[in-house]
């Protein structure tokens, strides 16, 4: 199963699969790094989204409303940020991050312990049309491999292997969510954990992360800080916008929410001069005002 | 026997002629008043037999008939007395052409003539009939004293205009007190209103174009105190809408000795409980409610989300118009209703529902009503939406230096820079502001160059406009462009009208 697998050309099921080995460009950087990183790696849709910043949404399959709320707004918010989200399939926190990604029109990768060309769990064949329209599935394992239980464990390296830094958002106390954690603290990567009530069992997982050294994240935007990825931003807004329009948009990188009158007394301008500004910078789509202030879209 | 005297009626604030016809024939003694005359005039027959017979003349022991012609429209008003007692006591007497004076006045029991409602416009109408001398109680002819040709004979006593008619004597003319207009100290002044200068400059767009305001913020922001200041740098009146203005006010009977002519722009405040007559006006003998007492001037609504719904939808129709139109079972009344709306509205009905710090107690049921009526059918009508926030703590560093925040002066002075320039472009189209502009006067006046018309239909998509939000956006980036004298309506100007629209996410 680890030999290489070669493509025949008069495989109907493959038609869709491509195919990337170890050494090769595209490969992922990251991945190549690990310790026993996949020889090849079999992918539907678009397999340079993984050179973006990766970053691992994970959980069990049972979850808590809370739980569900939480992956879905950490897989929006990091696509908005431009980052890509990666996470397994899995029903549960799983799907609802790679959904969170996928309505925010973001990047999302999903990583199969089977064939890409079989759906696992089968209730989110929707989905898995989903990611292979919009976003990216692969598997190490060559197209017709089933589901078996042992594989999946394997693929959790992957899945922290492919990024910077993996959230755990809901896991029950024997959880593979911890056994990617685990891998990824191994590689030396980043772990995050969302914090849960202690007297739901839903939460053991991730609170027991939390008491071993995983940073907790108190906000969704705690997220986003250890990854830098406000500079990203930083970098377009100074492509696109003017001078004055860039430094109302540091002001607001650093304050957060500003009114009117604020920007134009730290601009010392007055708001016949401001307001048109604004109102341009809205439709640059890089703020948006709400009850008369204005914050940054994408914080 | 048979004479005639001219006076006037009053429909709405409009002036009509009326002849007073009196007749006197054998029968039965009598007095009776025909040609659709209310309670007040039918009374009159009480109040002018004892008064002509107190200044010691004789009533006629004979059958009197008074006709007010024309007869099929309903008349009212107690200043028919004065016309229908000349016309009595000068039965069968040898009288002095009088087809170009005219009588108004209320008859008290001993003879004296007592103010009237409705001066103004009563002599507009004679005036306009070609009526040369008018004769009327003292306490109307300042009022009167704003019309420049005519005759006013200001009279005290019933006496007093019996001999003038008959040629004993000679009312004396009345003095136009040169109208002295004092530079007036502005008692409020926007410098007062420590920062908020985006919204000043906002207030500022709206008074420029006429455009209606919505103020929306927590309380204590300082919308009332800023709303009351807007008065103040609304240009001068001119001659015509005094005129108007005094014509309502003298309709509705507020006029007083010390403020016979209306000088300043009116700004009327209606509390949240007033009812649709008394916002809209109407009753039986129908009288302008707030919104005409507001004409040309401003009227606001202060905690919109407290009034009641169906006032707050009577007044679409009449605030998009200019003009009341009320209808009684024999007539329209007209009452004008051009007025500069300036509301101002909690976010919810404890105000908190935008503070971070304080908390909202409201349920989830009571601020949806409250939206509804803040982002209902007549507030979508409002062409400006207004986010005001609480003065922000640098500012308040400043408190003590007023000479920073804008005041009143220079905020009056752009104002009228931008109705100014919008005369010169309206003239001879009928337009007065750019508020008043209809889909013809847009597509004429609203022209945008290729990058405000990109900009345009980008937040046409992007921010979800409706196309009456999308006309809005083109009046006010007009009158933004008027403010900067400028003849074609750039990007810039575009933009910022953008910031005013309706915020439907709330």
């Amino acid at each position: 199963m680890k030999g290489v697998y070669i493509m025949k050309e008069t495989d109907s099921i493959t038609e869709r699969v491509q195919v990337v080995k170890l050494g090769e460009p595209n490969y992922p950087e990251l991945l190549a790094e690990i310790r026993r990183p996949p020889k090849q790696l079999f992918y539907i849709g678009r397999l340079e989204m993984l050179k973006a910043m990766c970053v691992a949404v994970v959980g069990s399959r049972t979850t808590t409303l809370y739980g569900r709320n939480v992956a879905t707004q950490i897989g929006r918010r990091l696509a908005q940020q431009g980052a890509t989200v990666v996470s397994g399939m899995a029903l549960g926190i799983d799907s609802c991050a790679h959904r969170g990604a996928l309505e925010a029109k973001g990047n999302t990768a999903a990583v199969f312990g089977c064939g890409v060309d079989r759906c696992y769990p089968p209730e989110n064949q929707k989905l898995k049309s989903r990611l292979e329209e919009g976003g990216l599935v692969l598997s190490e394992y060559p197209p017709g491999t089933a589901p078996n239980r042992y594989n999946f464990p394997e693929r959790n390296r992957i899945i922290s292997g492919l990024c910077l830094m993996t959230i755990v958002v809901q896991a029950r106390n024997r959880s593979g969510a911890l056994i990617t954690a685990e891998q990824a603290a191994d590689q030396g990567r980043e772990v995050m954990a969302v914090p849960g009530n202690i007297d739901s069992q839903y939460n053991l997982g991730n609170n027991k992360l939390i008491k071993e050294g995983a940073m907790p994240i108190i906000s969704i935007d705690d997220i986003l800080e250890p990854l830098g990825l406000n500079r990203a931003d930083e970098r377009r807004a100074k492509e696109t916008l003017s001078d004055t329009e860039f430094e109302i948009f540091s002001m607001l990188s650093q304050r957060g929410e500003m009114s009117i009158d604020e920007i134009c007394m730290c601009l010392g301008k007055k708001p016949a001069y401001v307001n048109p500004i604004l109102s341009v910078m809205e439709m640059k789509g890089f703020t948006y005002s709400a009850l008369g202030k204005v914050f940054l879209a994408n914080i | 026997m048979l004479t005639k005297v001219k006076t006037a009626m009053l429909s709405g604030v409009e002036g009509y002629p009326v002849t007073v016809e009196t007749d006197l024939h054998r029968g039965m003694p009598g007095f009776h008043i025909v040609g659709l005359a209310d309670t007040t005039i039918k009374e009159a027959c009480q109040r002018i037999k004892p008064a002509i017979m107190n200044c010691g003349y004789i009533f006629p022991n004979e059958k009197v008939t008074v006709n007010l012609v024309p007869a099929s429209k309903p008349k009212e008003g107690s200043h028919f007395d004065l016309p229908i007692a000349i016309g009595i006591m000068m039965l069968g007497e040898e009288v002095p052409e009088m087809e170009n004076t005219a009588f108004l006045g209320e008859v008290s029991l001993d003879g004296k003539l007592n103010e009237i409602r409705g001066a103004l416009p009563l002599a507009i109408a004679l005036r306009n009939s070609g009526i040369k001398n008018i004769v009327l109680p003292e306490g109307n002819a300042r009022e009167v004293s704003i019309l420049e040709d005519i005759n006013i004979l200001p009279a005290a006593h019933l006496k007093e205009v019996a001999d003038y008619v008959r040629g004993n004597i000679r009312l004396d003319l009345y003095k136009r007190k040169e109208t002295q207009r004092q530079i007036k100290r502005i008692r409020s002044d926007f410098a007062q209103v420590v920062g908020q200068e985006s919204v000043k400059r906002a207030i500022v767009i709206g008074a420029a174009g006429n455009h209606g305001m919505l103020m929306m913020g927590g309380p204590g922001c300082g919308k009332t105190m800023m709303a009351k200041r807007i008065p103040g740098i609304l240009p001068e009146l001119s001659y015509e809408e005094k005129m108007e203005i005094t014509g309502v006010y003298s309709v509705a009977g507020l006029l007083s000795s010390e403020n016979p002519v209306i000088q300043d722009r009116p700004f009327r405040s209606p509390h949240h409980t007033i009812t649709q007559t008394g916002l809209i006006g109407g009753g039986s003998r129908p009288r302008p409610g707030e919104l005409s007492l507001a004409h040309r001037g401003v009227l606001f609504l202060d905690e919109l989300g407290e009034f009641d719904s169906r006032v707050i939808d009577a007044m679409r129709q009449p605030v998009e118009d200019g003009i009341v139109r009320i209808n009684r079972n024999l007539e329209e009344v007209i009452f004008p209703s051009r007025v500069m709306v300036v509301i101002a509205a909690n976010p919810c009905k404890c105000g908190n529902l935008w503070d971070e710090k304080k908390v909202c107690t409201c349920s989830r049921k009571q601020i949806e009503s409250h939206r509804r009526k803040l982002m209902g059918p007549f507030a979508d009508r409002i062409d400006m939406h207004i986010k005001v926030n609480p003065v922000a703590k640098e500012e308040l560093n400043e408190i003590r230096d007023s000479q920073k925040w804008e005041g009143t002066l220079s905020m009056r002075r752009k104002v009228q820079g931008a109705r100014l320039f919008q005369q010169e472009r309206y003239k001879g189209t009928g337009y007065g502001c750019n508020s008043e502009l209809d889909e013809k006067g847009i597509k004429r006046f609203c022209q945008l160059g290729d990058e405000g018309q990109a900009m345009m239909v980008a937040a046409y998509e992007r921010l979800g406009l409706s196309m009456r939000g999308y006309n809005k956006i083109l009046k006010l980036a007009r009158t933004i462009a008027d403010l900067d004298s400028c003849d074609n309506i750039g990007s810039e100007h575009v933009a910022e009208a953008l910031l005013y629209r309706i915020d439907l996410d709330y």
